[in-house]
């Protein structure tokens, strides 16, 4: 085995399981234990048009679903905190459809919602909660100038129902339903999907570039392991589509960069920078921030890049 | 014209040079309409009341806010303003309104002249690049928020960084542009985050060359003495900072600590609208931007910012623009702090570098270097297609020039988007300020209601209050902020929800506060600014109408009085305030961290008034709270850093209450010292502060939640200054000085920049002699 075979070997080795433990960590931090299930309620359960701004103590965002299990204790909301710290607070309440009081209601601080990550309400399980149909309601109670959060597009409610572990863990038919249950929570999660699949994408396209060969081992030269360092650190920030997405954009880019004058890819970062008023209205802030932190890092490594070709042509 | 040569074209610069002016009064034309003072949003406002400008100016002597790492690099501003205002009988608000356009207009022609005298850059092209420069959102954000030594700053950046250039790039030591270049930064630091930002600016400067010129050990060397003599050199003209900044070290470090503002105080923005060098801190740039246009001022702002990233594909000027872009990066990438991408390095340099984090606070002044770099940057780019690409110049350039003024468009409106307010005061503010400040008395006033450190709710001005705007000479009792102590909030939050009286006037007393001033039409702010739990308890009690009913129970302690005939300042007198320093009738040693509960001790000694009380911390072990009888004591306030004390007692211990605010650096010493005091010369100063016998060995202890107090051993000031002990009949006369140590320290350094600017003239001009006589000799 030559030198070049056992580094190639050392890399795809390390990508992958680069791969496997992000995946791993990924999935322990997004699931919960054995004994919750977890149901998603699509947008249409909310009895408004997303999104719903909180920014007024009337105004009351109102969603009803059905529960698929029993012992509901959680439900859990994405707000949009429009990347600020808000002081306010809001009132979360849960009632059963057709009952008069409200089963539980708490207020909570606004300043603990973000965008990234699914707020969960917690409060004492309802037992006997499968087919049954409940109402929620969330209402500001106290805002501060300027500081509101918002009901965001694109973000299922989700519910969580927690059993007696014990129990599920001495029954093997529960055990059995219950594994099935969070395998296909899992699948059918896309963002989860979407999670591994980019966690494997840089080995994934050293693969795809080491067969094509052309030249080969090319992708082991110049400056293009530097590219690969700063996908799989960036990526390392992240799991979402823009990460696969630009990573692909990049590797079919890269050839084409690396023999042509021009760098396609930081040509193309530049020209891109007028775009972010367009992406940032088709997608979120969360988005477009990960895709212009990449442009600014392929700017500023192509900077670097040209110090350093420049050092070297000045030593010359 | 793009086309024809203006290399060495003088009319052409000075007509261009003229545009900027006129653009820059252009952009201040409703204040230059208006007589009245220019009302700015936040804390550095600019003096409404033409006596606040000479008590501004007084304050480079005897400098005592109430915390020990004075931020006095940018006093010299105010005695520049007092010099136009007091000497010369300018108007206040034609200066006022002078001290926003010349330093709009002077960063519009440092810029033009740096793109031309540096880098040889078309005329048309430096205008853009002077242009950008000048209606850059951080101009903008820094006038509306009247930070205005911070705006000078930014000015003359470009003109630092030319003379950095020369003087790295020359191969002998330049002293002219190492001197000038000093001077410069000195101006710039008078707003103390350039220091760091400066810093940066030049480290990276420095790095880059040496890395790209593969420079020898020789070499970096020679730079780093260059670099190091610039910045001592200019620290030592503002040498007060250097000296009271390396005191507090000694003894305050957590406390400097404490006292920034860290970074995380202000929004940090994300790497998208960080490109655009806002969105952090103050946002009056981006909130000036019309509704209906948003989306065209951000298509045109993001096409600036590709034009200037594109500057990395031209060939010709590769050195230069490598430079720009890599501080272009670097300062995006701290401004955008805690953000995605990697924003845990940011944050981790922040809390493992203390001192920077403190005086980063506010990190979206970094972007001053993006600014820079991005005109200059812009500049290149429109030279290049000048020079190379005529024709695609002749529709790119007025492009550019169109994008330029629409990403300018906030500052179209001739009044910053009607953020100033244009305040022509009636005579009631002079006169109450007059009436308030005058004298040379030691107590303080309450201003009414509790204000927030800026402003009142429904006040009339944007940014400060007006009355309480630099009113130095003596401490407002103001809650929230630096200088707020325990016993002022507990003040605040009596006065709105409690009825006792008597606690209302025992901390009033201890305050001692003399002047009431209350204006009934303001609204306090302070509540939304104490924890939430408070202010959902609290909110029903928190208004005008409770305070006054609590005042006027005060009576007759707290009386009314009508001495100027204001309608909209109600003005009272507190009869039975505690002098500023007093021996207390009793000592109470409380081991409760609760201030509430020391008043609670405090009801069972309202026969004691005044009190002391201590918290059991303080004190040693075995310290005994000794017996003692009161003694007769006078004093006199020399200056607000400076009391004379007479006392005269028996033999014994007794404390000793000085009630301003706690700080270790307040001292006892002899009155023997006291005309040194006064008449500070460099090595005065110097041998005082070193003199480890200069006060006595009694710890300052904290007193009653606000004030300071020693326990005075009578033997142990006749043995140790017998010069400020008499025996007069059986009793001993002590005469004492209460001293702020850290002023020393203050003076030295005035000293000392004293002298460095006189030795720097006279190098100057003996250079420069030189140099003219050799030019007549070859000739």
């Amino acid at each position: 085995m030559s030198f070049k075979q056992i580094t190639s070997t050392v890399i795809m080795l390390t990508l992958f399981f680069y791969g496997v433990i992000n995946s791993l960590i990924y999935i322990k931090q997004s699931e919960d234990s054995l004994s919750v299930i977890r149901h998603n309620y699509s947008t249409k359960s909310y009895k408004q048009s997303l999104p719903v701004d909180l920014d007024n103590v009337s105004t009351i965002a109102k969603a009803n679903f059905t529960s698929k299990s029993d012992n509901l204790g959680i439900v859990a909301i994405r707000f949009n905190n429009h990347n600020r710290v808000n002081h306010g607070q809001i009132e979360f309440r849960i009632k059963e459809v057709g009952t008069d009081k409200w089963y539980y209601k708490n207020i909570y601080n606004t300043d603990q919602f973000r965008l990234e990550a699914d707020f969960t309400f917690g409060f004492p399980l309802i037992k006997d909660s499968k087919n049954k149909k409940y109402e929620i309601e969330i209402q500001p109670t106290y805002l501060t100038p300027l500081e509101y959060v918002s009901i965001p597009k694109g973000f299922p409610i989700i519910t969580k129902h927690q059993y007696d572990s014990s129990e599920i863990k001495n029954n093997y038919v529960t055990l059995t339903r219950f594994l099935i249950i969070k395998a296909l929570n899992t699948v059918s999660d896309i963002r989860t999907l979407l999670a591994i699949l980019s966690y494997f994408t840089p080995w994934l396209i050293y693969v795809i570039i080491r067969k094509l060969k052309k030249p080969p081992f090319a992708f082991l030269t110049d400056n293009t392991f530097i590219w690969l360092l700063i996908i799989i650190l960036v990526g390392s920030q992240d799991s979402e589509l823009t990460f696969i997405v630009s990573s692909i954009v990049f590797a079919a880019l890269l050839p084409a960069s690396l023999s042509s004058k021009v760098n396609t890819i930081l040509l193309l970062s530049i020209l891109s920078l007028p775009l972010v008023p367009l992406v940032f209205q088709l997608s979120n802030y969360v988005i477009t921030q990960r895709l212009y932190g990449r442009i600014y890092l392929i700017i500023l490594f192509s900077v670097i890049y040209f110090i350093f070709q420049l050092r070297k042509s000045n030593a010359k | 014209m793009l086309t024809k040569n203006f290399a060495n074209h003088k009319i052409l610069d000075l007509i261009l040079v003229l545009a900027i002016i006129l653009i820059s009064v252009f952009v201040t034309r409703e204040i230059m309409n208006s007589s009245g003072i220019p009302g700015l949003r936040d804390d550095w406002n600019f003096p409404f009341i033409e006596e606040q400008v000479s008590s501004l100016s007084q304050r480079s002597t005897n400098y005592w806010v109430g915390y020990p790492l004075s931020r006095n690099l940018g006093e010299f501003h105010w005695s520049i303003v007092d010099l136009f205002v007091n000497k010369l009988d300018i108007s206040l608000s034609l200066v006022a309104y002078l001290n926003i356009v010349i330093p709009i207009a002077m960063s519009g022609i440092l810029m033009y002249l740096f793109c031309r005298g540096k880098y040889h850059l078309h005329p048309l092209s430096s205008l853009v690049s002077g242009i950008f420069y000048m209606l850059s959102p951080l101009v903008f954000n820094s006038v509306v928020s009247g930070y205005l030594p911070l705006l000078v700053g930014y000015a003359l950046y470009p003109l630092f960084l030319w003379l950095f250039l020369n003087i790295i790039e020359k191969k002998s030591i330049d002293i002219i542009s190492i001197i000038t270049g000093a001077f410069i930064l000195r101006i710039i630091i008078g707003q103390d985050n350039n220091i760091v930002i400066a810093s940066i600016m030049v480290t990276i400067v420095q790095v880059y060359f040496w890395l790209v010129g593969n420079e020898s050990i020789k070499k970096i060397s020679l730079d780093l003495v260059k670099t190091s003599a610039l910045f001592v050199l200019a620290l030592l003209f503002g040498a007060s900072f250097l000296t009271t900044f390396i005191y507090s070290l000694n003894s305050n470090i957590a406390l400097i600590q404490d006292l920034s503002i860290s970074w995380n105080t202000f929004r940090t923005p994300l790497i998208h609208t960080a490109f655009l060098l806002d969105g952090a801190g103050y946002q009056y740039f981006f909130q000036a931007i019309p509704k209906e246009i948003n989306l065209i001022w951000s298509f045109s702002a993001y096409v600036i910012i590709s034009i200037v990233f594109s500057s990395v594909l031209i060939k010709n000027q590769r050195k230069n623009t490598l430079l720009y872009l890599l501080i272009s990066l670097i300062a995006i990438f701290i401004f955008k702090g805690g953000s995605y991408p990697f924003g845990e390095i940011n944050l981790n340099l922040l809390y493992k570098i203390p001192l920077v984090f403190g005086a980063l606070r506010n990190s979206q002044y970094i972007t001053f270097l993006a600014s820079l770099s991005y005109a200059v940057l812009l500049g290149f780019v429109l030279n290049y297609l000048i020079i190379e690409r005529k024709k695609i110049a002749k529709i790119v350039f007025p492009a550019t020039l169109s994008l330029v003024l629409i990403y300018a468009i906030p500052f179209w409106t001739g009044d910053f988007n009607n953020n100033f307010q244009l305040l022509t005061l009636s005579d009631e503010y002079a006169k109450t300020y007059n009436y308030l400040s005058e004298g040379n008395k030691e107590t303080s006033v309450l201003m009414l209601p509790m204000y927030e450190p800026l402003a009142y709710k429904n006040s009339e001005t944007a940014g400060i209050d007006v009355l309480s705007a630099h009113f130095y000479d003596r401490r407002i009792s103001r809650i929230i902020g630096i200088g707020g102590s325990a016993l002022e909030k507990l003040l605040a939050e009596k006065l709105y929800t409690s009825t006792d009286s008597a606690q209302i006037q025992s901390i009033i007393d201890h305050l001692n506060i003399e002047d009431i001033a209350y204006r009934p039409e303001f609204e306090s702010r302070v509540l939304r600014f104490l924890e939430m739990d408070y202010h959902s308890k609290n909110k029903d009690y928190w208004n005008n109408q409770n305070i006054l009913k609590n005042i006027h129970q005060l009576n007759p302690n707290v009386v009314p009085v009508n001495p100027i005939e204001t309608s909209t300042i109600q003005l009272f007198k507190n009869k039975s305030y505690i002098p500023l320093i007093h021996v207390p009738k009793t000592v109470i040693v409380t081991s409760s961290e609760k201030p509430q509960d020391k008043y609670e001790q405090r009801l069972y000694a309202t026969g004691q008034i005044p009190y002391l009380v201590i918290h059991s911390s303080e004190l040693p072990r075995d310290f005994i709270i000794p017996n003692y009888t009161i003694p007769e004591l006078s004093f006199n306030k020399i200056n607000p850093v400076l009391y004379q004390v007479r006392i005269l007692t028996q033999k014994q211990v007794f404390p000793l209450v000085f009630m301003d605010l706690y700080d270790n650096g307040w001292t006892i010493t002899s009155e023997q010292y006291a005309e040194d005091l006064l008449n500070t010369s460099f090595i005065k100063s110097l041998k005082l502060l070193s003199n480890q016998n200069f006060s006595f060995k009694f710890e300052n202890h904290y007193a009653t939640d606000h004030g300071n107090s020693w326990f005075i051993d009578v033997e142990k000031v006749c043995l140790e200054k017998p010069e400020s002990c008499k025996k007069v009949n059986d009793q001993y006369e002590l005469d004492l000085l209460i001293f702020y140590k850290p002023e020393l320290a203050y003076q030295l350094g005035q000293h000392v920049s004293k002298y460095t600017l006189v030795i720097s003239a006279i190098v100057l001009m003996v250079i420069l002699t030189i140099k003219l006589l050799n030019n007549r000799k070859d000739e």
